[in-house]
């Protein structure tokens, strides 16, 4: 018996089986190595510790065995180039989903998982694709969520996170996590290759928009009010210089609009 | 057509006049029309080079116009090909900080190669060379935003 029984359900495209590890370096790089194995697409890597874990960036992803959760899929799949932004907000929408039958979370641009109530981080999302000219050869969602790490027990450059349980006011069951994840993932990844943009379900789930935000680009930051994300899954920010669509960036700051 | 998109078709009047002004903005106005061009600054995600913004009202402009179709990123030199951005984000040339990067000038890479990655909402998409060839040049500094369709590498092809 594992804490991820209840998961190991058959699925259509994502969760098509669990492989569990007590310890691996990086969940991501067996999601991809398992692309190319027999039935390897659409299985789970869950494992209780990562030793090279990977965040945004080179960013490290650290979480103690025993408490949260860490799960990477690979894929192949029908989606084009043009599209792969989907991939990003279908899985940020499958673990909003997830969380949300938990405690209350919303989504922080662009794939975030946050509390609704003071914006504290639950959790993010990396995904690493192959492009192959217009269309998506290889994907590997990996999801990382904080599930029964208590607040207190947190390193310090974890400030600003939080978990499931301190939301949820107690502990939450991993297995049901995973289980309402996986079925959740797999139903956004259906639809999407059926042709179903998850654009709209997704600017619902943002609370980033109608904020006021700061954006650190890389080349510098821009200061404006989040309004839409556009068809490319672009954040759109009016700024005191006109409209601007940001392709990629991490929020520095966010604030509610004041009314104007 | 493009060429029949008021829009564009005063852009297209525009740019080059506007590329030897030396100005930083330029906004013209005519009838319901309004276009208004600006050289992007360091701390705004726009292309890097002449990127154009178009303000109109929302009845002349019933799509939003893609960016990539206002930029125009010339032509390779005399014998060499262009490696494209596929998709709109951040260029890196090495797979983490500090990391060897996937390619240097003067490299022989061949069809299929990972030559860098493009980062878009957190998504890290490898780019491959879509041929083989020696590299001539790397055309965009990592860590910079690129517009799909943007030259990326111009490569010597065999």
């Amino acid at each position: 018996m594992t804490p991820w029984d209840i998961a190991d359900r058959p699925r259509r495209r994502v969760g098509r089986g669990l492989e569990l590890h007590d310890e691996i370096p990086s969940t991501n790089d067996r999601a991809r190595e398992l692309l190319a194995e027999p039935d390897g697409e659409g299985r789970a890597v869950v494992a209780e510790v990562q030793t090279a874990g990977r965040g945004r960036r080179g960013r490290t992803w650290t979480s103690p065995g025993g408490v949260n959760l860490a799960v990477s899929v690979g894929l192949q799949p029908r989606l084009s180039t043009g599209d792969a932004w989907q991939l990003a907000a279908a899985a940020a929408l499958a673990a909003w989903d997830a969380c949300n039958r938990f405690a209350p979370v919303t989504l922080k641009w662009p794939n975030d998982v946050v509390a609704d109530f003071d914006g504290a981080k639950v959790g993010g999302i990396l995904i690493e694709t192959t492009l192959d000219g217009e269309r998506v050869a290889e994907a590997v969602i990996g999801i990382g969520l904080n599930l029964n790490w208590a607040r207190r027990d947190m390193p310090a450059e974890l400030a600003g996170a939080t978990s499931l349980a301190e939301l949820a006011g107690g502990p939450v069951d991993r297995g049901e996590v995973l289980d309402g994840l996986l079925d959740a993932l797999d139903d956004e990844i259906v639809a999407l290759e059926a042709g179903h943009t998850p654009r709209d379900r997704y600017r619902a789930a943002c609370s980033t928009l109608g904020r006021e935000v700061e954006l650190e680009t890389g080349e510098g930051r821009i200061h404006g009010r989040a309004v839409d994300i556009d068809e490319r899954g672009e954040l759109v920010l009016e700024t005191s210089d006109g409209t601007v669509h940001v392709a990629s960036g991490e929020i520095a700051r966010l604030r509610t609009a004041v009314p104007a | 057509m493009a060429d029949q998109d008021p829009v564009l078709r005063a852009i297209d009047l525009l740019t080059p006049a506007f590329e030897e002004s030396g100005l930083d903005e330029l906004e013209v106005e005519a009838d319901d029309l309004k276009v208004r061009l600006a050289r992007p600054r360091a701390a705004v995600a726009e292309a890097p080079a002449l990127a154009p913004t178009v303000a109109a009202p929302e009845a002349a402009q019933p799509a939003p116009v893609a960016p990539d179709r206002l930029t125009p990123f010339g032509e390779p030199s005399p014998g060499m090909r262009f490696v494209s951005a596929p998709l709109t984000g951040v260029w890196y040339a090495a797979p983490s900080p500090g990391a060897r990067a996937y390619v240097a000038e003067g490299d022989e890479i061949h069809d299929g190669q990972v030559v860098g990655l493009i980062e878009a909402m957190k998504l890290f998409n490898e780019i491959k060379a879509d041929a083989s060839g020696k590299v001539h040049r790397i055309l965009v500094e990592s860590g910079t935003l690129v517009k799909r369709k943007q030259p990326i590498l111009e490569i010597d092809p065999r």
